[in-house]
């Protein structure tokens, strides 16, 4: 079976040329004005190092009283949450681990007969049960 | 006499120093470059402002950790291309979010490129003047983001394939695989064309 002249090209010389074909043909973006993008560029630079860690080290040592203030509330708000404090904390851990639990709860009549299931021959007879109530 | 203008790597070293001069040459050498790559893979004029600006915000941010062992402009072609495929990444999570697109075919891999979305082309500015692409590139457009990326970097951007893996995380292998593929592909489709 013999090919087609073209087809006997060796690959390289046919990607070389595809490549060639798209560096000729490559877009050009949109044009943008320089200037305004510099000083947009040096606008976002300028509000972001307002922004830097930085910055704030340097500024808080100008804010003696509020830095004091709000490490006093983080500290007394962390000896209040430390385990033991409060005896609630088990109940809402509780309710939380409960309230995940809801779809169960929907079925509350069938958990409150729960202790039912004890009765092996109710057990057995579980399907039948079910068959008759339906 | 004539000086000699001082290197980029030189430069960027002067902006780790908190030179703001040197960071004015930096981004008067790399601003074209820097708006053409981010236009070439988020296609839109805003956008590409925004990344390109962004890149140069990052590299002000971290001239510092330039350590001179690549050329600087890989160096920052990677921080560059980093934010250009970030903001893919958020604005595929918002298109989802707004049920645009997100189809479920895209791979599992571990390559953040692999999983960068194709390119969404807003219908206003597809039929305004900004956009006329050659056939070519218009079929470049429907490669995936890696072959598209890899492709507007050696056709575009000159780079060897040793750099587009550097400024792309890859290896050079991977490299050539993208590239093969996305040739052949554009070959193929030309081909049906003719």
């Amino acid at each position: 079976m013999t090919r087609p002249p073209e087809m006997n090209r060796p690959p390289e010389d046919e990607f070389r040329d595809l490549v060639q074909e798209l560096r000729r043909t490559a877009p050009e973006p949109p044009p943008i004005h320089w200037g305004a993008y510099r000083a947009e560029l040096r606008d976002k630079l300028e509000r972001r190092q307002a922004h830097t860690p930085w910055a704030w080290t340097w500024s808080w040592k100008s804010r003696p009283l509020q830095i004091a203030v709000a490490t006093s509330l983080v500290a007394v708000l962390a000896w209040v949450g430390l385990p033991g404090r409060q005896g609630t904390d088990q109940a809402l851990l509780e309710n939380a681990i409960l309230a995940s639990r809801l779809d169960l709860i929907v079925q509350l009549d069938v958990v409150l007969r729960l202790d039912v299931l004890e009765d092996f021959d109710v057990i057995s007879r579980l399907d039948r049960l079910t068959t008759n109530e339906g | 006499m004539e000086t000699l203008a001082p290197s980029d790597e030189a430069l960027c070293k002067r902006v780790a120093d908190r030179d703001g001069r040197a960071f004015d040459d930096l981004v008067e050498r790399y601003q074209e470059r820097a708006y053409r790559i981010a236009w070439s893979i988020v296609r839109d004029r805003e956008d590409a402002k925004d990344c390109s600006q962004e890149a140069f915000i990052r590299l002000h941010e971290s001239a510092g950790t330039f350590a001179g062992q690549a050329k600087f402009s890989t160096w920052f072609y990677r921080i560059l291309v980093n934010c250009c495929l970030d903001h893919q990444r958020r604005r595929r999570g918002w298109r989802r979010l707004l049920g645009w697109g997100g189809g479920g075919e895209e791979g599992e891999s571990g390559d953040p490129i692999e999983r960068q979305p194709a390119p969404f082309v807003d219908p206003t500015e597809a039929v305004g003047a900004e956009r006329h692409l050659s056939q070519i590139w218009e079929a470049v457009e429907e490669l995936s983001p890696q072959q598209r990326t890899a492709v507007l970097l050696q056709c575009r951007e000159e780079l060897s394939t040793k750099e587009i893996a550097a400024v792309l995380h890859l290896s050079e292998a991977t490299v050539r695989v993208h590239l093969h593929r996305a040739y052949t592909t554009l070959k193929r489709r030309f081909g049906e064309q003719a």
